[in-house]
């Protein structure tokens, strides 16, 4: 009987073990979407993301293998990523082992250009067979994520930020929200909104009018008519009193209680009905309970501004077949993807009339499509989405200003909007004199770094 | 006969050696998993951060070489959060480590003892200590959450005010400790409870014929022999505290402000978020030299007040 449940025992571990080894390869295999034909050439993309994007992904891949690939013989292979944070997916690229074509934290596509991990993409795109078509994407598309004007990687859509807002809190309040950029509220009829819709009981707030990230302030900054560095980066920006007065004029609205703190998540309270706008929520978040459109941030006071999202797509330097994997990428962002993308509201494409055709606009909600897509397409002197600085002076100003500590003592309320500024500056500052920093320092080590292809081709002169 | 005599005994000698040698090799097989993954997976690693404490890695590029740079770096006060992070840890351990272990004490003598279903309350009390510390910040960030928080509307059912726990200085490190020590009182009253269980009846007995009531049964017969339990538990707790960093991320971010920033979520920002590989290497190399001195201070006052029987 013991060596009869010796054995069984056995058995069973010998099964488990058995279990667990064909989980595993089940987990390492079986990431592709369907085997490559023979002769055709295997493009793998990764991506982190929820299982939404995972899906979304995977039905872009499909629209670009129908509208080109197929004719070229590509076949995009999808492949899991590794959790789901940036740390993992830089991991890949340290250790040589990222996908043909990965999406990633656009505030990283500078480091990994400058260390030679990805290719420049300009020399392709301005190739006269299988190039691009500048017209096709807002400049957006090209302008955004440049490195020293260079392009290193693609973003076929943007997260628009702006307000999302409460219809029926407003219609109770009697409140009109504008429905373009154009006509922007000014920030003292923000304020005198943001007043009427906050609601306070025992000293409490149970309705906040208005809940922002702390990132709200660079559009601040910008719409104060200051930038967040000087011209040629030698000097942290915000030095003016109007950029001083503009974010201190949005704690007053924290200290006050019409904001949440930053401990306090907005979407839970925006869902229940106790905020009456939020700042940059996501569609597939917001509950069907809500009636909900969409409206511009106010000029802070001189303009109105937003700061937009977008992750990178980028093909490493070992990819096995880097043409295939920028024709793949051309695909990714070309009109059948940029549609899927358009349909499934999860970000405007930068594609023109995709974020301008049905798959875009008939939608429900929101009823005023266009402040999104205006972000876009406004430019000009004063565009509508301000580009914020790149490379390691950007991350420094960044990770001061919107992350880490000085950020969350502005938006809990607890520190000075004077310290929050002083305290930034010096450190954004300090590490510009650290790394002897002005404007042409970037392009200097760009091009002794030997990360460009080709330094004669660029698509945005 | 004496011949075979003394081949008997020189046959019993190698058999007393092979079973003498046998459990040490059965001992080594049974440790040999856990020495080995240690060496491999705590040890090891030691060595590479120690070396990129000593580099400016950015965890894409080849390190470069600054030699002591980054300990200059810190002890210089280039990074303005370091000591501000050193504070609030210290602050975290100081309630930390003798609430929890006062409390863990408590449930261990509110359990040692036989009931019907009290092993139903062990288990209860043990549950969060094989719960996610991710899962528990977030329920509890809810359950202090200042308006929809459980915590607030039992207050004020009776009243009170409650306070916008996470969003004040003082409130959210106390709403932390309070998670903290909930997470790991399970585990210290598993540990001194089998410290009671060790207690000598016949001591318990004696004492109590020689008069004794329960306090000084407690004082003076229970608690020296649980002075071991206290003194691993000071230790493991003591190390816990000081890398205390899911609650922290979960609950507060360390904030309001820096009021909740601690040591590791200091060391987690400067690598994961700068990508300052090598500062954060040096501030965990920093770390382990703190803790093995704090370790080893605790080791030598121990032998005043551990008894071991």
């Amino acid at each position: 009987m013991s060596a009869n449940a010796t054995t069984t025992r056995r058995r069973f571990l010998g099964g488990g073990v058995a279990l667990a080894g064909s989980a595993g390869l089940a987990a390492c295999g079986g990431s592709s979407s369907g085997s490559t034909p023979k002769g055709w050439t295997s493009v793998s993309f990764m991506s982190i993301g929820d299982a939404q994007d995972q899906a979304m992904f995977k039905e872009m891949i499909a629209a670009a293998q129908k509208e080109s690939l197929d004719k070229q013989q590509i076949k995009i292979q999808w492949r899991p990523a590794p959790g789901d944070d940036w740390e993992r997916t830089t991991a890949l690229f340290a250790s040589g082992t990222a996908a043909d074509i990965t999406r990633m934290d656009d505030d990283r596509v500078y480091s990994l250009a400058l260390d030679k991990k990805i290719w420049q993409l300009d020399p392709w795109i301005l190739d006269k067979k299988d190039g691009m078509n500048k017209d096709d994407y807002y400049d957006t598309f090209w302008t955004d994520n440049t490195v020293e004007g260079y392009q290193f990687c693609m973003e076929p859509a943007m997260g628009a930020n702006v307000l999302y807002y409460n219809k029926d809190l407003f219609e109770k309040a009697g409140i009109t929200a504008p429905t373009s950029w154009t006509e922007a509220w000014g920030w003292d009829d923000f304020v005198t909104n943001v007043k009427k819709l906050t609601k306070k009981s025992g000293g409490k707030t149970s309705v906040y009018g208005v809940g922002v990230p702390v990132n709200i302030v660079e559009p601040m900054i910008y719409g104060a008519g200051d930038t967040a560095l000087n011209a040629d980066q030698t000097e942290c920006g915000l030095a003016t009193p109007a950029a001083a007065e503009s974010i201190d004029a949005m704690a007053e609205l924290v200290r006050n209680g019409n904001i949440p703190t930053i401990d306090i998540e907005q979407l839970p309270l925006f869902n229940s009905g106790k905020l009456a706008m939020a700042w940059g929520l996501s569609v597939q978040e917001i509950s069907k309970n809500i009636k909900w459109d969409i409206m511009p941030w106010p000029k802070s006071p001189l303009y109105a501004c937003t700061k937009n999202y977008a992750r990178a797509f980028v093909i490493p330097k070992t990819a096995k077949e880097p043409k295939a994997a920028y024709l793949a990428l051309k695909a990714l962002c070309g009109k059948a993807a940029s549609d899927v993308i358009a349909k499934h509201q999860w970000a405007v494409p930068n594609f023109r009339t995709a974020a301008e055709g049905p798959a875009f606009t008939d939608h429900p909600a929101p009823a005023t499509k266009k402040v999104w897509s205006e972000t876009l397409s406004i430019g000009g002197e004063h565009p509508v989405m301000i580009r914020m600085p790149r490379g390691p002076i950007g991350l420094v100003w960044a990770s001061t200003f919107v992350e880490g500590t000085l950020a969350n003592g502005l938006m809990s309320g607890k520190m000075k909007t004077a310290d929050y500024i002083k305290r930034g500056r010096k450190l954004v500052n300090a590490e510009i004199a650290k790394e002897k920093w002005n404007s042409k320092e970037g392009l200097k080590k760009l091009q002794a770094s030997g990360a460009l292809a080709d330094d004669s081709a660029k698509v945005v002169s | 006969m004496a011949a075979a005599q003394h081949a008997t005994t020189r046959v019993g000698r190698s058999r007393n050696r092979k079973r003498g040698a046998w459990p040490a090799v059965r001992g080594w097989l049974f440790i040999g998993p856990v020495v080995i993954g240690t060496l491999l997976f705590n040890v090891l690693p030691m060595i590479p951060t120690f070396y990129t404490s000593l580099t400016n890695w950015d965890g894409i590029s080849s390190p470069q070489w600054i030699g002591f740079g980054n300990y200059d770096q810190i002890f210089s006060g280039g990074d303005p959060e370091f000591m501000r992070s050193l504070i609030n840890t210290i602050i975290y351990t100081v309630a930390y480590v003798p609430i929890g272990i006062a409390v863990g004490l408590v449930l261990a003598l509110l359990v040692n003892r036989q009931a019907r279903g009290m092993s139903i309350f062990r288990a209860l009390f043990f549950i969060p200590v094989v719960t996610s510390l991710v899962a528990i910040g977030m329920v509890w960030r809810w359950i202090f959450d200042s308006q929809y928080g459980v915590l607030n509307w039992l207050l004020g059912l009776v009243g009170i005010n409650g306070p916008h726990w996470l969003g004040g200085s003082v409130s959210a490190m106390v709403a932390v400790l309070i998670t903290g020590i909930w997470a790991i009182m399970g585990y210290n009253m598993v540990i001194l409870l089998a410290g009671l269980q060790n207690v000598p009846a016949e001591l318990i007995d004696s004492s109590k014929v020689d008069g004794a009531g329960a306090w000084s049964r407690f004082r003076h017969v229970m608690l020296p022999v649980l002075t071991p339990s206290l003194f691993f538990l000071l230790i493991i707790s003591t190390i816990g505290s000081f890398q205390v960093f899911a609650l922290i991320f979960v609950m507060t971010s360390g904030g309001p402000g820096d009021s909740t920033y601690v040591y590791i979520y200091e060391l987690w920002y400067q690598t994961f978020q700068l990508r300052k590989m090598g500062f954060g290497s040096a501030m965990a190399v920093l770390l382990f030299v703190v803790l093995a001195a704090i370790t080893w201070v605790q080791w030598r006052l121990s032998k005043r007040w551990v008894f071991y029987q």
